[in-house]
């Protein structure tokens, strides 16, 4: 065929993929709107971050207590110097030098941790972990048609799926193939994490924050804390650590290696606090984090480490289900309250 | 998807500068603009353009911040991510095929960014592919953004962030390559 132009030969080659499916458009759309449930909750605390900045500098002048390389050796640094010790190293030293190792696995979270990695991976059914968040911001659980929260199913194989409203939502989705997209970059974050589950906490701290590339170290061996870093600097990456394993902790429900190293590195975490309770009658471990201003608090299964409630400073709760299930044969309801056991 | 009546319309910019504080708001510009990143993704990588269409709304959601709310369009600045997107997802698919083959190439970074990838010269057609395949990728990007993605020189200056003399020299390169290359069976002389 005969053109008057190369710009005209070249409009009649585009290829003409008509309208999007709307089976398309709704993946598309959906991955976007949980992509912007997530980012609001990051900036949440961002924000309650930034606002404490000045307290945090404040805390920086005054002279902090920290353990030497093995747990011994009790240092003193003064203005902006901290280093990063794992909080059961800190509290060995302050019990007296060589205990630390004895001591280090008696923090609850440490305990749980241990206890997680130790579950059996057979007890596990299913193909795939289902994880229902159930979010209520500002008492609102949408805006706007964006729910906040969601169905969410991982499977074992990596993919990811998701749907805002419903069991039966999250069903067509999985029929239908339509995984949310990068899911391959969360898989690969949570490997990280899992390969950590046999760290020490420092090690399992790096692992969330994705500074590693190997599954451990000499110096990780030696449990050794981090190098010295500025105050403001390890304050933000507290807050990077809270943020990333309470995440990682709802992506990787099902994951036993993935629960335990989380819990390990929000041991890490400066002035994290954890109080027995019970949730429903569910033995719980309720673990507190002051992000900048705001304190937020996830309470965690005391036995499985599966998250069952997290509360978002003031104004924002999130309720987890999670339950191991067959991806193709989704239960047709769940309890909120149901917990991985 | 439901638009508001064109006399309430907001703006582009003014959307993307509300979901700087609710990232909810940003579904509007999904809606608004979805079809046609969605046709200029899958005209230049096929099927694979459906993902990165989707990816292209993602990543305008991460940088909405860069965006200048004064402009009351953002399709520009949408085909321009997807552009890089595909850019980078041609450049990956290349070096994949070329580990594959375990080829051996002093000229890595080069060739890899002037190859066209597999599937791209599918979704291209053999014979653009043909015509376009030794087109340095800007200046493909800039030909193809203009008459693919509809987009006029100062929005593919826009898209690209280049000064629009630029865009016109590349595109004026680029179609003098084309004419170069077609037959005189297939364009009038």
């Amino acid at each position: 065929m005969n053109h008057d132009t190369e710009l005209d030969w070249l409009i009649e080659r585009r290829p003409d993929p008509g309208a999007p499916s709307p089976a398309c458009t709704d993946r598309a759309r959906a991955s976007l709107l949980a992509h912007g449930a997530h980012l609001q909750r990051r900036r949440r605390r961002r924000r309650s971050q930034a606002l404490a900045a000045g307290g945090a500098l404040a805390v920086g002048a005054a002279a902090v207590v920290v353990a030497g390389e093995h747990g011994h050796g009790v240092r003193h640094h003064t203005r902006a110097t901290l280093a990063i010790a794992p909080r059961a190293a800190s509290h060995a030293a302050a019990a007296g030098a060589g205990h630390g190792s004895r001591l280090a696995h008696r923090t609850p979270l440490v305990r749980l941790a241990a206890d997680v990695r130790r579950m059996p991976a057979r007890r596990q059914p299913g193909d795939a972990t289902l994880v229902v968040r159930y979010t209520l911001l500002d008492g609102h659980h949408s805006v706007d048609g964006a729910v906040y929260g969601g169905y969410d199913l991982y499977t074992d194989s990596g993919r990811y799926y998701y749907a805002p409203d419903s069991l039966a939502q999250l069903q067509q989705v999985e029929a239908a193939r339509q995984a949310v997209l990068g899911a391959g970059n969360e898989a690969r974050a949570l490997g990280t994490i899992a390969a950590a589950a046999a760290r020490s906490p420092a090690g399992a701290r790096a692992a969330v924050l994705g500074r590693v590339s190997a599954p451990s170290s000499a110096r990780d061996r030696r449990h050794a804390p981090g190098p010295p870093q500025i105050t403001d600097v390890r304050l933000h990456d507290d807050s990077l650590v809270w943020i990333d394993a309470t995440q990682a902790l709802a992506v990787g429900a099902g994951r036993p290696d993935v629960r335990a190293a989380c819990i390990k590195a929000l041991d890490t975490l400066h002035g994290v606090s954890e109080t027995r309770t019970r949730v429903d009658g569910v033995p719980a471990l309720r673990v507190s984090f002051a992000d900048g201003s705001v304190r937020e608090t996830i309470w965690l299964d005391a036995r499985t480490g599966v998250p069952i409630q997290e509360r978002d400073g003031s104004d924002s709760t999130t309720t987890y289900a999670v339950e191991r299930v067959d991806a193709a044969h989704l239960p047709a309801r769940i309890s909120i309250h149901a917990h991985l056991r | 998807m439901p638009t508001p009546p064109t006399s309430t319309r907001l703006g582009d910019g003014a959307i993307i500068a509300a979901s700087r504080r609710d990232p909810a708001r940003f579904a509007e510009i999904f809606d608004r603009h979805w079809p046609r990143v969605h046709r200029y993704c899958v005209s230049r990588a096929g099927a694979a353009g459906e993902d990165i269409a989707a990816e292209t709304f993602r990543v305008a959601l991460d940088t909405r911040a860069r965006f200048d709310g004064a402009r009351d369009d953002a399709v520009p600045w949408l085909l321009g991510i997807a552009t890089n997107l595909l850019r980078h997802r041609h450049r990956s698919e290349a070096r994949r095929t070329r580990a594959l083959l375990r080829l051996h190439i002093d000229d890595e970074a080069d060739h890899v960014d002037r190859a066209l990838d597999r599937v791209e010269a599918e979704a291209l057609g053999a014979r653009a592919a043909e015509a376009l395949g030794e087109l340095p990728p800007v200046y493909r990007d800039a030909l193809l953004l203009h008459v693919w993605g509809e987009l006029t020189y100062e929005q593919v200056a826009e898209a690209t962030r280049v000064s629009v003399g630029t865009v016109r020299s590349r595109i004026h390169r680029a179609r003098t390559y084309l004419r170069t290359a077609l037959t005189t069976e297939e364009i009038v002389r």
